[in-house]
């Protein structure tokens, strides 16, 4: 069995994309009772009272573990629209990392005829452990959702990439896929489909818009659990002594002694401090590791090039480095930053302990910024353009009004 | 996860490789090499620590090791006769001008050993070409002077003097076959650009087949006196792969052992100086930026 970290007196949820918050201060919730809802539902780990709510709420947890959940549905029997429905209100989000809204995903699925499912059980991360875990404990709880998804309109194919530990001993009408040797990169999903089916998902495209949909064993076996009536209250999170279910909005204060922690794995991970009150003082649904970090004094870049030599899509690491430190954003794009699959391959290497992928990170968010910036610019235009229009197009009918009226009374003074 | 090879360790690594080098000039020229080497050490660290807290940097950057490889650099490139004076006022300019007035170790444009030395060659061009020589006195001309400016004589003339070694110039040579010990045990383990390095000794070599003549009154000698001369071996393995202020990818650095290597035979074939090594490291640190930027 997997251990259970119990709820501890406070927790802490962060508001997500497109949702509002539909409790008040004051409120008595239940466990597994919507704190949030739209796009990104979010539910009670466990029961309390609400004590405040603005894009943190933060829920003081009482002694009565009264648990609300929804009516289940057969996997056997359920429509499409029910499945994604329950997907939503469940609150369920990719729980590899990314944290993209499953019912999102499944919908764009159904609407690019998807043909194929991937459930990606790789977790190439050396460190985390959450998908061998579950795939050792829970592989039995996984066939609802899969024969779920499998009900979806237009899927045929159904496969499970593992590795040797991360095998689920199950049968079904799907395929298992082992990958005998995993390295550091196998599971982000792009690589992960052309190791499988020898397809090429440019960069700009969604594995969806190729015919297949991607999702992470965890977020299977979080479906399953809400087609039996259990909302995504709870995850699996890889400790410093081994994976725990971890309710989410645990502070991560209670989970590590260190001022300093990683969230997520030893190479992707982000290091932060317990001290920032920042998006990440909670577990949330994206928290797939929480490690204690000891701080290594940094040097100055060398510039040796071991990031370079380590980048598996063969980046200048060194030099996009440099260019984000110095906000140089014409430069990141030049460079093609934006396709970094954020791996961390060029952290362990670096002699002078330059948290590179940080670095990075910074420069994907400028980069990302610029282009909206880029966006808004082309519609200000574009409005100012339309207002220009409309200011010429009114012009003309009050100069044609005028020479009609003009017109009138020339005719008039002609007719007398 | 985080390997070894911190920064601090390649530096000890490219400084333990230095060794053999600084034992056999200790050996041909002398035990002043060895005050040379302590008196750079000291104005080494002294100056760190003043840039450091004028910058108001970490003291812990101290730590990195740098500063001792450039003051071994310096010591190497200056003869062992060196006016004290002017062996600080290289490392003073080195570290202070050419590392620290940039921002620090990895923002530097230029080599910091090259930038001070090349400061004191021009500054004081007498006492650093005052290299000890196998006669009674107690400095001359080296080989790379002889083959130079005395055209009296023709190549298999010259091989008979004592400035000439067995293959390149007599005590060079052996620092040089030292400095290439070393090297390759840097190459091997994978801490220095070997393109870099290859490519400035090929470079070197090439040019002066071109420019060999067969052994005439005129001749600039064959490629083995060329790189057995002066501290070019020492350069192409020590101070041309500095990561610094080399670039990055391979094409990149292929051209950039053209530019160093073809400015240093430029100058020891036509121009004024004995040797160009500092001239041809600073100017392909020049193209560095550029090198980077048209083949990233």
């Amino acid at each position: 069995m997997i251990g259970a970290i119990a709820a501890p007196r406070v927790l802490g949820y962060q508001l997500g994309r497109n949702s509002r918050w539909c409790v008040q201060p004051g409120d008595h919730v239940l466990k597994g009772s919507p704190i949030a809802q739209g796009e990104r539902w979010q539910h009670a780990a466990a029961s309390g009272v609400v004590t405040s709510v603005s894009t943190l709420a933060l829920i003081e947890v009482r002694e009565d573990q009264q648990e609300v959940t929804m009516p289940p549905l057969d996997a056997e029997t359920t429509s499409a629209r029910a499945l994604i429905e329950r997907v939503q209100t469940a609150g369920i989000e990719g729980l590899g990392g990314a944290g993209y809204p499953t019912h999102l995903k499944l919908l764009a699925a159904i609407r690019h005829k998807v043909h194929t499912v991937v459930i990606n059980a790789i977790e190439c991360e050396s460190g985390i452990n959450c998908d061998k875990e579950l795939a050792r404990f829970h592989a039995d709880n996984l066939l609802p959702a899969l024969t779920a998804l499998l009900r979806l309109p237009g899927i045929h194919q159904l496969t499970i990439a593992c590795s040797p530990q991360s095998r689920p001993a199950i049968t079904g009408k799907f395929e298992i896929r082992e990958l005998p040797r995993i390295q550091p990169t196998d599971g982000e999903e792009r690589r992960l489909l052309r190791t499988l089916f020898d397809v090429d998902i440019p960069r700009h495209a969604l594995p969806v818009q190729a015919g297949y949909v991607v999702i992470n064993l965890g977020t299977l076996f979080a479906i399953s659990e809400a087609l039996a009536g259990m909302a995504l209250i709870r995850r699996l999170v890889t400790l410093t002594d081994g994976v725990r279910w971890v309710p989410i909005g645990v502070p991560i204060a209670s989970l590590v002694s260190t001022p300093l922690f990683r969230s997520g794995g030893p190479l992707s991970g982000v290091v932060s401090s317990l001290a920032q009150n920042t998006a990440h003082a909670f577990v949330n649904k994206t928290t797939n590791a929480i490690f204690e970090v000891t701080p290594t004094p940094a040097f100055e870049c060398i510039r040796c090039g071991r990031c370079d030599a380590s980048c598996p899509e063969h980046l200048p690491v060194a030099q996009l480095l440099a260019c984000a430190g110095a906000g140089q954003v014409a430069r990141l794009s030049a460079l093609k930053l934006e396709s970094c699959i954020q791996c961390g391959l060029c952290n362990p290497v670096c002699p002078s302990h330059i948290d590179v992928l940080a670095g990075l990170r910074t420069g994907l968010v400028s980069l990302h910024e610029e282009r909206q910036r880029k966006v808004q610019m082309q519609e200000a235009l574009a409005r100012s353009s339309r207002h220009v229009h409309r200011l010429a197009e009114l012009e003309r009918v009050q100069a044609d009004r005028r020479a009609a009226r003009l017109d009138r009374l020339r005719q008039d003074s002609s007719d007398d | 996860m985080t390997d070894h090879r911190s920064t601090r360790h390649v530096m000890l690594w490219v400084a333990g490789a230095l060794m053999p080098a600084l034992l056999t000039a200790c050996y041909w020229f002398g035990w002043q090499v060895l005050v040379q080497a302590a008196v750079a050490l000291a104005a080494s660290v002294v100056t760190e620590l003043i840039c450091l807290r004028l910058r108001a940097a970490p003291l812990v950057a101290l730590g990195d090791g740098s500063a001792m490889v450039t003051a071994l650099l310096i010591t190497m490139s200056l003869p062992p006769a060196t006016p004290i004076g002017v062996t600080v006022a290289a490392v003073v300019l080195a570290i202070g001008l050419g590392k620290h007035a940039f921002g620090g170790l990895g923002q530097n444009l230029f080599n910091p050993a090259m930038v001070g030395y090349a400061m004191v060659l021009v500054s004081f061009p007498a006492a650093l070409a005052a290299w000890p020589v196998p006669t009674d006195a107690v400095s001359g001309a080296t080989l790379l002077d002889v083959m130079k400016h005395d055209q009296g004589r023709t190549l298999a003339e010259l091989r008979l003097d004592p400035v000439s070694g067995g293959t390149g110039a007599w005590g060079f040579e052996w620092i040089a076959a030292a400095s290439l010990a070393g090297g390759l045990l840097l190459m091997a383990k994978g801490l220095l650009a070997w393109r870099v390095s290859i490519g400035v000794l090929v470079t070197c070599g090439l040019l002066a087949i071109t420019l060999h003549d067969g052994g005439s009154t005129n001749s600039l000698g064959t490629p083995v006196q060329q790189w057995f001369s002066g501290g070019l071996i020492l350069a192409a393995f020590f101070v041309a792969t500095d990561p610094v202020t080399h670039p990055r990818s391979h094409t990149a650095q292929w051209l950039f052992a053209l530019v160093v290597g073809s400015t240093i035979m430029a100058i020891r074939g036509f121009g004024n100086y004995p040797d160009g090594i500092a001239f041809g490291i600073l100017l392909g640190n020049a193209c560095t930026p550029w090198l980077d930027r048209r083949w990233p």
